[in-house]
């Protein structure tokens, strides 16, 4: 679901969108644009508690400009045409 | 024997110590001298890359003295009532300042913690001093074991990067100042240092060695493991530290006892990433690298191209790295410590936060990935007895730092990421399904410094890793071959 700027903007403020909705959001933002907003980034860092360094502008400029990377970086994943029968290296397991 | 004490192999010094040539008392002042001589310890972590080394190495970020002179103390006095406990018995040693060790600081190569003293060894250093290795000084790293971000100088030059993040353990076991080390790799930082000095680095199979006591940056690419001056010192030590833990649940029921003469190696099959030794733009260096497929034939060894599949290794890597890291140091980002992180690191702390946002599902889509890799390696890999590739293209680049690589000495000498994306690494292979590689110096390139080549062989097959570093050595001298002093500017 993409929602544009006006309804993401208002959702957010309601603290209604969920972190997985907001990552969405990101990653069509760098579809579109190749980078993402100041809104959606401030989603979700507040989806991980207090803001802290990134309260700073340098600093939250920084990390906008780091999750674009995380997402591009994703992007080469999700196209990855991986084998419906693979299981992820991270199985429980008892010796 | 002409070659000074210092420098001598872990079963050198042990003989010496046997013999009652000198006493571990006497080996552990002698390199406590030489490291006040010529290293410089960097007491108080700099938050830039440090200018002020004075011409010394900057290898050692404490030096305990202390401990080890009372631990050599100790190991002659059961020395002499011939309690001998290992091949390390005696033997002054440094560890990567990652590694736990009971009171004696440890800060992950970082100033937020320079003034931790952990109340516990890291399971690793408790197996060694079972072993009676005399534990000498904690190795200057990464901060948070990242990147070319360490203060140690490369003794062949010290303009010259001795990369990350292991570099002070194997800048100083190729200057003599220790008679081996203890690193740690997440996806190349025993085998790039070593490849930038000229030692020789071992990273065992993933869970061959506990990892409990050591600072975590990716809970399921971490591993620990020697470095010395030759492929058989990597060997006695590994057969110390390795073993099941069961407060480190990665790692496995196998035992690894060394075996020192790695036999015949003819009818042997070794694997050759042809692509990777074009890599350089070197033709000299090119030159180089097929020497050493040249020796191996002489051998009788059996030389066959492969290559492996391209797949997003990469992306692979910087994902789990990426995401577990900004799990695991969640509360530097809470009490806003993270600020005091080294200034040319405020990017990867950011990737660590933008880690900790990615969803569930695409950290597992990641780690399916990594099981599929993990499959066809080993299907390929296990069809010969070890595979080989340059350890990295060139020698080592200057220390100037350019987004997060070291520059290259030359204009037209690129990281080999920059150089082709598109090759497969057997390196990034290697770390990403845990295969043992071994690192050992070949060479070196125009400049004086060190050419490696790296060897992997199958999960748990660590022992014929060294017996191909073991073959390799027992036929050259490169791996003897110590930098000039004066260290050259």
């Amino acid at each position: 679901m993409k929602l544009n700027r006006r309804q993401f903007t208002k959702a957010a403020g309601t603290g209604s969108i969920a972190l997985a909705v907001a990552w969405q959001q990101a990653c069509s933002e760098v579809a579109e644009s190749g980078q993402v907003s100041t809104e959606t980034v401030e989603v979700l860092l507040d989806s991980q508690g207090p803001r802290g360094i990134y309260q700073e502008a340098e600093e939250f400029e920084r990390l906008r400009r780091a999750v674009g990377s995380m997402i591009r970086t994703q992007t080469n994943l999700r196209n990855f045409s991986v084998d419906e029968d693979e299981q992820p290296s991270t199985v429980f397991w008892r010796r | 024997m002409s070659e000074p004490i210092y420098f001598r192999s872990v079963r050198e010094l042990a003989e010496g110590l046997e013999k009652r040539e000198f006493s571990s008392l006497e080996l552990t002042e002698l390199y406590l001298e030489r490291s006040q001589e010529l290293d410089v310890p960097p007491f108080d972590l700099p938050n830039e890359p440090r200018e002020d080394h004075d011409g010394k190495l900057a290898t050692m970020i404490t030096i305990a003295t202390d401990h080890a002179l009372e631990a050599a103390r100790v190991a002659d006095k059961e020395l002499a009532a011939g309690n001998r406990r290992s091949i390390l018995h005696g033997i002054p040693y440094g560890v990567k300042d990652i590694l736990d060790t009971t009171g004696i600081r440890t800060t992950w190569g970082s100033r937020i913690f320079k003034d931790r003293i952990p109340d516990r060894n890291a399971t690793p250093i408790d197996k060694l001093e079972q072993a009676g290795a005399v534990l000498m000084a904690k190795m200057a790293m990464g901060e948070f074991a990242g990147g070319n971000t360490s203060t140690a100088l490369n003794p062949w030059k010290l303009d010259r990067t001795s990369f990350g993040s292991s570099s002070g353990t194997v800048s100083a076991a190729v200057a003599g100042l220790i008679g081996f080390g203890v690193g740690t790799e997440t996806g190349g930082s025993i085998v790039y240092p070593a490849s930038a000095v000229g030692a020789s680095g071992l990273r065992p199979t993933f869970g061959r060695v506990s990892r409990f006591g050591c600072m975590a940056l990716s809970w399921s690419l971490d591993k620990i493991g020697p470095v010395g001056r030759s492929a058989e010192d990597c060997g006695h030590v590994l057969e110390q530290i390795a073993g099941y833990d069961p407060k480190d649940n990665s790692t496995g029921q196998q035992t690894f006892e060394f075996r020192v003469d790695p036999g015949n190696m003819r009818g042997k099959k070794l694997g050759v990433c042809r692509a990777e030794f074009e890599l350089s733009a070197s033709v000299a260096t090119r030159k180089i690298f097929q020497e050493v497929l040249d020796a191996f034939e002489q051998m009788g060894v059996e030389i066959q191209d492969i290559s492996f599949p391209q797949r997003p290794t990469g992306a692979l890597f910087s994902t789990l790295v990426t995401v577990e890291s900004g799990t695991n140091f969640k509360s530097l980002f809470d009490d806003g410590r993270i600020k005091e992180m080294f200034s040319f690191n405020e990017d990867r702390a950011a990737g660590w936060m933008a880690g900790r946002m990615m969803p569930a599902s695409d950290y597992l889509t990641a780690q399916r990935i990594r099981n599929q890799i993990r499959r066809e390696a080993d299907q390929l890999v296990s069809q010969f007895d070890a595979v080989i590739a340059p350890t990295w293209p060139n020698g080592a680049a200057l220390r100037e730092v350019r987004d997060g690589w070291p520059v290259p000495a030359r204009p037209e000498w690129e990281p080999p990421n920059e150089i082709n994306s598109a090759t497969p690494k057997l390196n990034s292979i290697g770390n990403l399904v845990g295969h043992p590689g071994l690192a050992i110096p070949c060479g070196f390139d125009e400049d004086g410094l060190p050419l490696s080549v790296q060897i992997v062989s199958s999960a748990w097959n660590d022992q014929s890793t060294l017996d191909f570093g073991m073959a390799y050595q027992r036929e050259t001298d490169w791996h003897l071959q110590r930098p000039p002093f004066p260290w050259r500017q």
